[in-house]
């Protein structure tokens, strides 16, 4: 059974960072040792155990490796639509920065997709961290073999040695990215009557047309608003707090 | 674009590309869960960058002893010391 722990977070800018409550320095089979590196090397068995009788109650890094342990749930803007979820490459596995202009390559599989993906082409990262969304195919190279790296227009400024992917990565590569008219907007049809009200706020804003701004802004969040409490069944109960003002 | 009146695609583009954005910080129409592993003495990580809101952060073992995943609170302050390896 794993052993209980306990996590918090606190932001700094585009990065969450995980705290975990608990242990000074952990526990070490053999006396004499505090930390892990001089346990192991002696023979010992380094116990890591976040809530333990060593809790000293103050957060720190985390103080053992979790497989999957942090899951961010997210809302992305549906700038693409995925047409085909079963065209896809699962052989992606390095990933790194450019030495010329910083942009994220990846490569891996021995894979030579220059047979499925052009330059210029939009693929869709999944499970690929912070490079998950779209990106835009910029060069189809070789790498450890035939064009089995591909760069993209991203800007990564990471380390430009070859880093390996946590996860499986998923690429899709049937992708079809908003960029002209003839595209479809991955949005419900109610949805896409706000989305008429919020191009022509901004249009009117342009103009220097104050008050249909006002009017179509309105518009925009009263049907986002019809859309989200469409959503929930039965009725509202607003209940006060038990340190409201009455 | 006949709707709104305008023939300019790909300012019509960058406006619908805005509302997309907009309307997913109000209402979170699509939703994503990413799972990244926690490293040892590793404080920082990196959202996913297309992420426009956070709806829920979740840790395995969280205040439980199986493999569930669970909220995980807020700090309002940052631990006041550094730790050993700096971050």
């Amino acid at each position: 059974m794993a052993a209980k722990r306990k996590y918090a977070y606190y932001l700094r800018g585009n990065q969450i960072a995980i705290i975990e409550e608990g242990l000074g320095s952990g526990l070490c089979s053999l006396s004499g040792y505090s930390n892990q590196t001089t346990c192991e090397a002696a023979g010992g068995t380094w116990t890591e155990n976040a809530i333990n009788s060593n809790d000293d109650g103050l957060y720190r890094s985390p103080v053992a490796t979790v497989p999957d342990g942090l899951e961010i749930e997210y809302a992305y803007s549906p700038r693409y639509s995925i047409t085909n979820t079963n065209v896809t490459h699962l052989t992606l596995t390095d990933y790194k920065s450019t030495t010329t202009g910083g942009y994220l390559k990846v490569k891996g599989g021995s894979v030579n997709y220059d047979t499925t993906l052009d330059v210029g082409d939009h693929v869709v990262l999944r499970n690929a961290g912070q490079f998950n969304g779209l990106h835009k195919i910029t060069a189809i190279d070789d790498a450890s073999a035939t064009k089995d790296s591909i760069t993209f227009s991203t800007k990564y400024s990471g380390s430009s040695s070859w880093s390996t992917f946590e996860e499986t990565v998923t690429l899709y590569y049937s992708v079809n990215s908003l960029n002209d008219e003839s595209d479809v907007i991955d949005v419900p049809e109610y949805l896409a009557k706000a989305l008429v009200y919020y191009v022509k706020a901004k249009l009117a804003e342009d103009m220097g047309e104050y008050d249909a701004m006002t009017y179509n802004q309105e518009q925009f969040r009263v049907l986002i608003s019809n859309y989200k409490s469409s959503r929930i069944w039965g009725s509202r109960i607003m209940q006060s707090g038990t340190h409201s003002i009455l | 674009m006949e709707r709104v009146g305008i023939t300019q695609t790909g300012r019509a583009i960058a406006y619908i590309k805005d509302g997309l954005d907009e309307m997913n910080m109000v209402a979170g129409t699509h939703i994503n869960i990413e799972r990244i592993d926690i490293v040892d003495r590793q404080r920082y990580y990196t959202m996913p960058s297309d992420a426009i809101k956070i709806i829920d952060i979740r840790c395995k073992h969280h205040d439980n002893s199986g493999d569930k995943y669970r909220s995980i609170p807020r700090t309002v302050h940052q631990p006041p010391t550094e730790d050993a390896d700096g971050s």
